[in-house]
């Protein structure tokens, strides 16, 4: 029976020679965002006959930490790092390269980034910018704004929140009159702006951090009545986020390319285990996504 | 036990004190605080945790624990808005398909709790991690969306101009209410939960108890992911998380002991109410994100401290 079984499983992968073997540890496969880069990174790795050895660390440092250190046991050819957390995830980095292994870091970033042999991802802050100035534009400058942030903490929160701000600085008579986090999640979205729509204060524009929380946000002012009244824009280019800016209920999204990062990503791993030269800094540019462009 | 009774009426009054406080301090912070339209937000935003919430109450009255419950939130969620797309099944099946895959989470949790004799936090704390996987790998990691407009209005419609969640709600408060207090199966969750050893040997089936307390709150599992999912009009393999600490937390509010044979419904919906309360004031006084959670933190304390004082 298990030599049944055994056969089976062996017959399934007939003996396929591959060129390279790259480990991949994600930040977190239970995020659309990352399943994107993994589905980019999965497909080009096929069309290159790259063998993916994958791994999930499911939103914490450590478990990235020794999953690296099981790459190096199983003695891959170049290691892809999405890191989890600024600081927790820059160890990998430190010890890739004191093993002398070739290591790309793909979207977030590493305090240590300097000694990952490449880093592809894009830059939040634009993200940031991109969303506020789109904002500021619309409303020539003036008016009350709700800002929806990421978890506290995260890198993209961090960064997405600076850009904003330093486009904001410049527009004195835009005032961010709430401020909170709704932790990437639709539902903290949809109850934040029911609880501050309730407040009565009147305003013009939410900005969210990424689309489920502007979808959240979009569901309880429709619920008010007042979708012509404020402006929503959101981050990432979610599906459901590009129909809702076709449909009018959000003014824009942020599109941050993941198939993009993914792709890039694993080129220059193949590239640095083939001992070539590559960049070391390479961002994919986000991309503001209105009714106007969306079918670009 | 007359005695016992005024027990109970004290802790019943010290919790209620402590949320006439919160009310009182909320409505003289924030001016928006009571106007109806804000206490429909509170009402809405409660009753998925509210629903929960009396599955559990159900559990701890029978020394149990549930930590399954944001996970098969989720993955309720998942199946149901699955079979949600529009044209394709009436409403009826994403319901039951939900119900039913919480009822059938909640019925393994309790039938190896009862035959197996696993300690409820081991069985539950698998079947968290089970049901969360079971729910990324049903959807790929994806939300389910584009769901029916019938779907979507089980979470965002009206009757008699209060939310449906909330008339939810209620019917559940008094289908629990009246199971517990009002029959004899609630009369054998309360005994085998004081002392399943002689609960057993008064004839009460503990094992049977065990199995149709931990069902029920699955089934109502069940019925919150799929009012959640469609209250945001997708269903997310990541939802649901950490609603079973707000579930928990809502039921020790409301005074219902974690060592078992103690606890009302009424009790657990004051909880239930102040951690609503709370949230929902926290956003309109625009407390910092920081702040909030440190804030929440100790008015849980204070308002079981103010319990525990009144019930001695």
């Amino acid at each position: 029976m298990i030599v049944i079984i055994l056969s089976l499983c062996c017959n399934r992968h007939p003996s396929v020679q591959y060129s390279h073997t790259i480990g991949v540890t994600y930040q977190n496969l239970q995020n659309e965002f990352v399943i994107n880069i993994q589905d980019a990174m999965r497909n080009r790795a096929k069309e290159l006959n790259v063998k993916l050895i994958e791994v999930d660390g499911q939103g914490k440092a450590e478990n990235q930490i020794s999953q690296v250190e099981n790459f190096l046991a199983l003695d891959v050819d170049a290691i892809i790092l999405n890191p989890f957390d600024r600081y927790g995830s820059a160890p990998v980095v430190s010890i890739a390269k004191r093993e002398g292994k070739p290591i790309v870091v793909v979207n977030a970033v590493v305090v240590n980034l300097d000694k990952a042999d490449a880093y592809v991802g894009s830059n939040d802050q634009e993200a940031g910018r991109i969303a506020a100035t789109y904002i500021s534009q619309l409303l020539k400058g003036k008016g009350d704004l709700a800002l929806i942030r990421g978890p506290n903490g995260h890198s993209a929160e961090i960064q997405r929140t600076e850009g904003i701000l330093e486009i904001l600085k410049g527009y004195p008579d835009l005032k961010i009159i709430f401020d909170q986090s709704g932790n990437w999640d639709r539902t903290q979205g949809l109850e934040l702006m029911e609880n501050w729509l309730s407040t009565g204060k009147p305003l013009q524009a939410v900005i969210a951090q990424n689309d489920e929380m502007a979808l959240g946000a979009q569901k309880a002012i429709e619920a008010a009545g007042k979708q012509n009244d404020i402006l929503v824009i959101g981050i990432d280019a979610i599906p459901d986020a590009l129909r809702a800016v076709k449909d009018g209920k959000l003014c824009a999204t942020v599109f941050q390319d993941a198939r993009g990062q993914g792709i890039l990503a694993l080129e220059l791993a193949v590239k640095l285990s083939e001992g070539k030269r590559v960049d070391h800094t390479n961002y994919i540019p986000f991309q503001l996504i209105t009714k106007e462009n969306l079918n670009k | 036990m007359k005695q016992k009774q005024i027990f109970q009426y004290l802790s019943r009054y010290g919790i209620l004190v402590a949320f006439l406080i919160l009310i009182l301090l909320l409505s003289l912070l924030s001016p928006a605080f009571l106007k109806t339209t804000n206490i429909m937000n509170i009402l809405r935003q409660t009753s998925v945790n509210g629903i929960v919430a009396v599955g559990m109450t159900f559990v701890i009255i029978l020394a149990g624990i549930d930590l399954s419950v944001g996970s098969v939130i989720a993955l309720a969620a998942v199946i149901a808005a699955s079979f949600a797309h529009s044209g394709d099944y009436p409403l009826i099946v994403p319901v039951f398909a939900g119900l039913a895959v919480g009822g059938l989470c909640g019925f393994l949790n309790g039938f190896v709790i009862a035959k197996r004799k696993i300690a409820p936090f081991i069985m539950t704390l698998a079947m968290m991690t089970i049901a969360r996987g079971a729910a990324l790998v049903y959807t790929n990691g994806r939300p389910v969306i584009e769901l029916s407009d019938s779907y979507n209005k089980i979470g965002g419609s009206y009757f008699l101009g209060i939310p449906l969640p909330v008339i939810i709600f209620i019917i559940i408060i008094f289908i629990g209410w009246v199971l517990l207090s009002k029959t004899v199966f609630g009369r054998h969750v309360y005994a085998t939960g004081g002392n399943t050893t002689a609960a057993a040997l008064s004839g009460i089936k503990t094992g049977k108890i065990t199995i149709w307390v931990y069902t029920l709150a699955g089934i109502l599992s069940g019925l919150a992911g799929i009012v959640l999912s469609s209250r945001v009009m997708s269903g997310s393999p990541a939802t649901g998380q950490g609603y079973e600490l707000d579930a928990i937390a809502a039921v020790v509010i409301g005074g219902t002991r974690l060592t078992g044979g103690v606890g009302t419904i009424f009790g657990t919906i004051v909880g239930v109410l102040i951690i609503g309360v709370m949230n929902n004031g926290l956003d309109l006084l625009n407390v910092s994100s920081y702040w909030q959670l440190v804030v929440k933190g100790i008015i849980i304390l204070l308002a079981v401290v103010l319990e525990k004082k009144n019930s001695r």
